[in-house]
């Protein structure tokens, strides 16, 4: 196995039994996949695809049917590895009887951190996931977005090389989605592989390298997103400065039609509703007191 | 001569720690899980994980040895033609199989980092404070509060009556608690997901196991402990005298060894009398009797020298071969106290001076110190409890001119003889002692909450082990019953061996059937059945129940306690390792559960 490869799964399979060990339901099948060092690799699937069975077989939770399953070059089983990753499940699965601090400070103990380190990457990390104000709270009193920033800064508190994250926007508003995909561009940026799987086709769209693309538990499709999502016959070009005019048209659609081809549609191009609100919402923010008024639509 | 109300009743003293029977239990066990590994992993074609190759290997190679070596002894012993090989055969196949068992336990060990055990520990115990389990105890102030309106006492029962109230209160009240947080801590990190955060991170699974398991007996210990303080200042809080008298010390009794004697040779082990069960041996009475008891002391604390008299504490056990009018009147004993610097040959002189001087106790204190000698006769009713007082003068003759090189027989020995024909005199080991200074009242309750805190301890381990493969609640009635058959250990040793009362439960239930409960059974073949089917349910209890069940009596205390005797140190230490020795195998089957058990949404 290659250094530069941190996961490979070979020919890896579960499948769940009942209590008298009969086959219940094959949830992966003969898996292969390679994740390289440095990637955003992100598993596509519907429910009951097998993503998550993947990320609990690589995490050592589950144990393989058949095939095997390697984190920087070691068996899956292999406790060790889980100083170098980090986790964050979708439902971040902490004690809600702590408050943040003493959850940092608990998940640095299990990394055998000393207290001074401990401490200060604590105080960092709730920085970063802007819990500051809200350190001393248990965590049974913060809301669904509050326990997910949490349960990343957990996941962070090792500075790990491999960032698994299952379902990372979830129950995240629309300006915690921007943050934590910034972040995740961040993470890549220092080096890390990160590792998610998400419902939410956008957000891997927008963060992912490569995608591999689960159903029933079998790979139906691995690749470059870019690759992937290319439409091969079709061009499309983007101009400014240009106002929309019938002459406009015309002498584009000769121009189209001379090389072989047909103009399709040529109009303005719509943003993404998501960049519409942070724009609407960072404009709020610079400008307190702005509202909707009727005449403005 | 003066009847002492305390009386420390040991009925059962617990059995000595038998490191053979101990490996043979173990090893039975492990032999038995990994037979079962065979069936469940490879013949029932489960894979085990994590895969572990080597250690698949090692589980092979010892089952490979000690199923043979198992095989050859039933085999022997079926024969019976070689006395005590298929003992050490089994001894051997057990060690084999223990070896295969614990080697990848010991091995994983190593792996274990303080930081992290104390980060789990840690854990469980701001989980019960946090979720407010410890308000629970506020029950026990309760208890103080209203428990001398409903419990009536003799005033020289006061103290007494206190500790028990205590202890019994305490007891069910930690032991249950401690049961259901301790089985209840990892199911609930199962169910709640929290445990796939926990296992993805560098933690090994068996950490968990024993996180919780300490974090769970150190706050407990604090709780005891606690509550024990305040139970203490509960019961020093106006004693009354009579009571102070009786149960606020902690008599140190000095125990000497016993032994019996027939026809001046000590090969004899003592009569056994015609009840069904019986702690004491028993001498016969009469002048012309050769039966003797004698305890013998090897070693005597150097201040009983320096004394004016040491108490010599006695409680017998009478069986009586033909009823007197009275029967409290009771019967003569002689006691004889002699040194190892007596001699026979110098019995004349003393008994000339004795005779000639008369038995002031300022002449009985020289010539005990002079001859090495003391004899009282007493009249002893049935087990209660009688004082005689000893010239210190015996104890200054004992440790005196004691050779450098040591000596080859007891410093002091006991001898008691039941002087009237026709009754039997029944002694243990326990039944008679010298008293040594007394100790602390509040230390020895302290001791006395040691006993709690190993049954404590117990109920935790198993509440623990259990908790790796049941849900909670299953877990925690697993360790109270655990705990509950501990509690009926004696009845289950007579089920075992077939002594109880009304046969096994085939026996019994044909008995309720036919409504015959005494005459023995005539044998028909339905009888016949019965009985089998009764033996291979003894067959079960003895070699599978019995040696899973804990001797709880072994940890409890109480009364020492309450009846102001010093609880030993040669009690305590035993009972920790016994505690320990019963867990481990508890641990390493934890180990095993935790380590298979897969964690899924």
């Amino acid at each position: 196995m290659s250094a530069d490869i941190l996961i490979e799964t070979r020919h890896l399979t579960k499948v769940y039994r009942d209590f008298w060990g009969r086959p219940k339901k094959v949830a992966l099948r003969a898996l292969n996949l390679q994740i390289e060092r440095g990637e955003v690799f992100g598993l596509l699937g519907p429910n009951g695809s097998g993503k998550t069975t993947t990320i609990k077989l690589l995490l050592g939770l589950l144990f393989p049917t058949e095939g095997e399953a390697f984190l920087f070059g070691r068996p899956a089983s292999d406790v060790a590895k889980n100083a170098r990753i980090g986790y964050l499940p979708e439902e971040p699965y902490l004690y809600r009887f702590l408050n943040a601090e003493e959850t940092l400070d608990f998940y640095g103990r299990l990394f055998n951190m000393p207290a001074a380190r401990r401490r200060q990457r604590a105080a960092e990390l709730i920085e970063l996931v802007g819990l500051t104000a809200d350190r001393k709270r248990v965590l049974r009193e913060y809301s669904k977005g509050m326990r997910q920033r949490i349960g990343l800064a957990q996941a962070l508190m090792n500075d790990p090389e491999l960032v698994i994250l299952d379902e990372p926007t979830s129950g995240l508003d629309p300006i915690g989605t921007r943050w934590m995909k910034d972040l995740i561009h961040d993470l890549q940026r220092r080096g890390k592989t990160v590792l998610m799987c998400s419902h939410r086709l956008d957000d891997v769209q927008d963060v992912c390298d490569r995608i591999a693309i689960l159903h029933e538990g079998e790979l139906q499709e691995l690749g470059a997103v870019r690759t992937l999502l290319q439409d091969a016959d079709r061009v499309e070009m983007q101009a400014s400065g240009l106002p929309l005019s019938e002459e406009l048209r015309q002498d584009l659609e000769a121009l189209v039609q001379k090389y072989g081809g047909r103009l399709d549609h040529l109009g303005h191009p719509t943003t993404t509703l998501e960049a519409l609100f942070l724009r609407i919402v960072a404009e709020s923010k610079a400008h307190p007191g702005r509202r909707y008024l009727p005449s403005q639509s | 001569m003066c009847a002492l109300p305390a009386i420390l009743i040991v009925d059962r003293e617990p059995p000595p720690l038998a490191w053979a029977d101990w490996l043979r239990v173990c090893g039975g066990f492990a032999i038995l899980g990994l037979v079962l590994w065979l069936v469940v992993f490879l013949v029932g074609g489960r894979k085990p994980a994590p895969t572990a190759p080597r250690r698949h290997r090692l589980f092979l190679a010892t089952l490979g040895l000690a199923l043979p070596l198992v095989g050859i002894s039933l085999l022997l012993s079926a024969t019976g033609q070689f006395g005590a090989t298929p003992s050490h055969l089994l001894t051997l196949a057990s060690g084999t199989a223990l070896i295969g068992v614990a080697a990848p336990f010991v091995l994983d060990l190593t792996r274990l980092r303080p930081r992290r055990l104390g980060a789990i520990a840690w854990l469980s115990i701001m989980e019960a404070i946090r979720r407010k389990v410890l308000w629970a105890y506020l029950v026990l102030v309760v208890v103080f509060l209203f428990a001398g309106w409903f419990i009536p006492y003799k005033p020289e029962d006061q103290v007494r009556t206190y500790i028990h109230v205590i202890f019994w209160t305490m007891s069910p009240l930690l032991l249950v608690t401690a049961g259901l947080l301790a089985a209840t801590a990892i199911p609930a990190d199962i169910q709640n997901q929290t445990m796939v955060t926990l296992l993805t991170k560098p933690v090994e699974r068996f950490e968990i196991v024993l996180g919780r398991l300490l974090g769970h007996v150190a706050l407990m210990t604090v709780v005891l402990f606690a509550l024990g303080g305040i139970s203490l200042l509960y019961v020093l809080r106006g004693v009354d005298p009579d009571a102070a008298f009786e149960s606020l010390r902690a008599r140190q009794p000095l125990y000497g060894q016993l032994v019996f004697e027939r026809g001046g040779r000590r090969d004899f082990s003592g009569e056994q009398s015609l009840r069904e069960w019986d702690y004491r041996r028993y001498i016969a009475g009469g002048r012309a009797s050769s039966h003797r008891a004698v305890w013998l002391f090897t070693d005597l604390p150097a201040d009983l020298a320096g004394r004016p008299s040491v108490p010599c504490e006695y409680a017998f056990g009478i069986f009586r071969l033909s009823r007197p009018v009275d029967e409290e009147k009771g019967i003569g004993c002689a006691l004889t106290f002699r040194t190892w610097r007596w001699h026979p040959s110098r019995e004349a002189a003393y008994r000339q001076e004795r005779d000639r001087h008369g038995l002031t106790p300022e002449v009985l204190d020289r010539l005990a110190e002079t001859y090495g000698i003391y004899e009282e006769s007493r009249v002893v009713t049935n087990k209660r409890t009688f004082a005689s007082v000893v010239p210190g003068g015996l104890f200054r003759n004992a440790l005196s001119n004691l050779p450098s090189e040591g000596l080859a027989g007891p410093l002091l020995e006991i001898e008691v003889r039941c002087l009237e024909a026709g009754q039997y005199l029944g002694v243990a080991r326990h039944d008679l002692y010298l008293l040594d200074d007394d100790g602390f009242f509040a230390s020895n309750f302290l001791k006395g909450l040691v006993g709690l805190w190993c049954r404590l301890c117990l109920v935790i381990g198993v509440a623990v082990a259990c908790s790796t493969y049941l849900n909670g609640l299953v877990a925690w009635l697993s360790s109270l019953v655990v705990f509950g058959l501990g509690l009926l250990l004696d009845y289950l040793t007579e089920l075992a061996r077939g002594t109880n009362v009304g046969g096994g439960p085939f026996e019994a239930f044909l008995r309720l059937s036919r409504g015959d409960y005494t005459t023995p059974l005539d044998l028909t073949p339905t009888t016949r059945v019965v009985s089998g089917a009764d033996e291979v349910y003894r067959w079960f209890v003895r070699y599978v129940v019995l040696p899973a069940v804990p001797d709880v009596e072994r940890w409890s205390w109480t009364q020492y306690v309450a009846e102001g005797f010093d609880i030993p140190a040669g009690l305590i230490l035993p009972a920790l390792v016994a505690l320990a020795g019963y867990l481990l195998p508890w641990l390493v089957l934890a180990y095993y559960l935790m380590k298979v058990r897969e964690i899924s949404a």
